[in-house]
């Protein structure tokens, strides 16, 4: 049987696709910090995860056309990086929400948003503590 | 009380003080509809202003921030008030973080007597 481990030193990843449904922001937020529970983060970066992850996959939800969403989750050397991905419903007619951008500012180490082929992509990541 | 899914309660009691909205559970994208109805279909024709009690808020995103803005607007337009009473410490943080306790006129933060 094998071992249950904290040693995340390697990178870990994991990816989650679920359909745009705002409900399953909770499994999204649960994920986000269910992950960042097995690093070095303390209680308030934990939740500042938790926000992050809401932040990114709301904005793809409601930029979205409906289509389901994919969210990656990554710990690799020094950060956790959650990525997502969804077909834009209207190429032209995104632009980032300005509270949604002061909230990721703050809670996130660095955050984008982009737009190719009809696709929006969106990258969060928080940098870890030294040893995680 | 209404708890839509499991994610939020709101339980609405008017006082002399005002019509007050206590909230609890999470406020996202989910849920800010039913925080948007509750706040903008206040009982009857009071000018008093309407309390949101968030002390029982365990997490709020942008959605419900943008929920409580457009409520705010549309309360002034006719002719009330919306406050932001007693609050958790999440709330306040993303009040603060987004300088919503300082530069709206949608509505008004009290002072927090926690």
């Amino acid at each position: 049987m094998p071992t249950p481990s904290n040693d995340l030193q390697t990178t870990t990843s994991f990816e989650l696709v679920l359909p745009p449904d705002p409900e399953l922001l909770r499994v999204v937020r649960l994920m986000a910090s269910g992950l960042a529970s097995y690093t070095d983060l303390g209680f308030d970066a934990v939740e500042a995860v938790r926000v992050a992850a809401d932040e990114l996959v709301s904005t793809l939800i409601q930029a979205g056309n409906g289509d389901d969403v994919a969210v990656r989750y990554a710990i690799t050397e020094g950060s956790l990086v959650i990525s997502a991905d969804a077909t834009l419903a209207d190429a032209d007619g995104f632009s980032l929400d300005p509270l949604t951008d002061r909230i990721l500012d703050e809670v996130a180490s660095s955050h984008s948003f982009t737009i190719d082929g009809g696709r929006i992509s969106g990258r969060i990541g928080v940098d870890l503590p030294a040893g995680t | 009380m209404t708890q839509p899914g499991d994610g939020l309660s709101i339980e609405i009691d008017d006082t002399e003080a005002g019509h007050v909205i206590k909230v609890g559970g999470e406020l996202d994208l989910a849920s800010a509809p039913e925080l948007s109805k509750a706040l903008t279909e206040p009982a009857g024709q009071s000018t008093l202003p309407v309390v949101l009690d968030l002390s029982g808020v365990s997490f709020i995103d942008s959605s419900a921030l943008r929920a409580l803005l457009l409520a705010g607007r549309q309360l002034a337009d006719a002719g009330r008030k919306l406050q932001i009473g007693p609050r958790s410490d999440v709330v306040s943080r993303v009040l603060e973080v987004t300088q919503l306790d300082q530069q709206t006129e949608a509505f008004q933060v009290l002072p927090d007597p926690a």
